[in-house]
């Protein structure tokens, strides 16, 4: 990485650390959602070993669009998404240095805590093992494609809601494959490869095309 | 705290030099016809705007500006408010599209483009408020001047510039608005760009602050800038151009 972009990535990464901690955040949301889902289907330890991975796809989610909303809205109310415009670093990598600070700070600790709620949820082993997987695997593309819908809504006051309706669709296909693979790796007749590979897939295809679409939305809008 | 690089950095001998060398040139040029034109010298920039036309929600805010600019000189545009000032600063930061006309900075490398030998200072500082004065300017020295130039000045030194070496470490969501905006001119310092597009630089400075940022300002003409500034109040600027905008409401 060069030094502008590894410059972007530090200042990235300690905004998100300092600022209320959007990271921390994140993840105390995505514990809330989970644990609030037995309340209302009960404790069935049978029923909650089934839908576990569903529950935490679903909250993990939502955590990463909670934090996304201020992805390049702070950026445009403080005057440097201006400056981004002025740089030799091209918009588009600035954009994906951006996300991956981003998912660094909010999207991998809901990574490493999906195991410990896992437990709540009466997961077995493999079962937790795959749903880290695919969390690792497939978070990166909700935080990618989230970033279309920043992007989209920056000029937007209270964007947030707007933000969700937008991207919400969009991770359809990640949901199912990554709901299926974590559900194949907890047993079951679907093997636990083809789902995953598709994942990887729809992240590396959001690794290509999304930082393009969103610098795009960010020019248009800039001017 | 003026730089000079060599012997003939100082306009006193400039005009002595060119002549020698255009006589070398010369003699040079009867025997051997296969020389390659010279290369423009830095600090030749000149900033040409010819006919600039920008629209703005459909209505036309700038028509026809025209000027030039060449290296060490300033432009002060003025006109009343909505006259089309930021606009114009915008459009010449390259972050408006231009809607006839053209803007060209002649002279500079070939493969940069103007937005990227500028800098821009609008009525946002662009730093943030969570890391400090000092991890701000690290930041935009790193990301606004990617080639290395003798004429950036390090962190520590363009804080002292703008006098604010005391509170490099605070964050700065805590500093008073004159010393924000004093953290902001303190950017166009540490990373050096021709072009200074400046919009209301001056904006709750005190009065020690605006004339440090003057003898920043002469300092950087003197090394060949270019300055363009739009404002209500004076700058301390000497033998300024001056552009008036207005009447196109």
């Amino acid at each position: 990485m060069s030094a502008p972009l590894a410059a972007l990535f530090l200042r990235e990464w300690r905004v998100a650390r300092r600022i209320g901690g959007s990271g921390a955040m994140g993840v105390v949301f995505f514990l809330t959602l989970v644990a609030i889902v037995p309340f209302a289907v009960g404790p069935d330890p049978n029923l909650l070993a089934r839908i576990g991975p569903a529950i935490l796809w679903i909250a993990a989610l939502l955590a990463t669009l909670l934090c996304l909303d201020r992805l390049f809205q702070a950026d445009a109310e403080d005057g440097s998404l201006d400056l981004f415009h002025l740089s030799e670093t091209p918009l588009e990598l600035a954009v994906l240095v951006k996300c991956a600070a981003h998912w660094a700070a909010t999207g991998l600790p809901l990574v490493l805590a999906a195991p410990f709620l896992g437990l709540m949820l009466q997961q077995e082993s493999m079962a937790l093992l795959g749903v880290v997987a695919t969390l690792l695997v497939g978070t990166p593309a909700l935080t990618l494609i989230g970033a279309i819908g920043a992007a989209a809504t920056v000029t937007v006051r209270r964007g947030g809601l707007l933000l969700a309706l937008l991207v919400l669709p969009l991770t359809i296909p990640v949901l199912i494959f990554g709901v299926s693979a974590a559900e194949a790796a907890g047993g079951g007749a679907v093997p636990f490869y083809a789902p995953f590979a598709i994942l990887c897939a729809i992240t590396l295809a959001a690794l290509a095309l999304c930082p393009f679409a969103a610098a795009a939305a960010l020019r248009y809008l800039g001017e | 705290m003026r730089r000079e690089r060599g012997p003939y950095r100082s306009g006193r001998h400039a005009p002595r030099l060119a002549n020698s060398i255009a006589k070398l040139y010369a003699e040079r040029m009867s025997i051997d016809v296969s020389q390659p034109v010279q290369p423009p010298v830095d600090g030749a920039l000149r900033l040409c705007v010819d006919n600039l036309g920008v629209l703005r929600g459909g209505r036309r805010v700038l028509d026809r500006v025209s000027f030039s600019l060449a290296a060490g000189q300033a432009l002060i545009v003025t006109g009343p408010n909505g006259a089309g000032k930021s606009t114009l600063l915008r459009a010449l930061a390259g972050l408006l599209p231009r809607a006839g006309g053209s803007i060209a900075l002649e002279g500079g490398p070939p493969d940069v483009e103007l937005p990227q030998q500028a800098h821009y200072l609008a009525h946002n500082d662009g730093l943030k408020s969570a890391l400090t004065v000092e991890e701000n300017l690290d930041f935009w020295s790193r990301y606004l001047a990617q080639k290395p130039d003798a004429r950036s000045r390090k962190v520590d030194a363009a804080l002292a510039i703008v006098g604010l070496g005391h509170v490099a470490g605070a964050p700065f969501g805590v500093l008073s608005a004159g010393q924000k905006r004093r953290a902001a001119l303190a950017r166009l310092l540490v990373a050096f760009r021709p072009l200074w597009l400046l919009d209301e630089p001056l904006t709750a400075l005190d009065r020690a602050s605006r004339e440090r940022f003057a003898v920043a300002m002469r300092d950087h003409r003197g090394q060949g800038g270019l300055i363009v500034a739009a404002t209500h109040e004076p700058l301390g600027l000497e033998e300024a151009a001056s552009l008036a905008l207005g009447g196109a409401s």
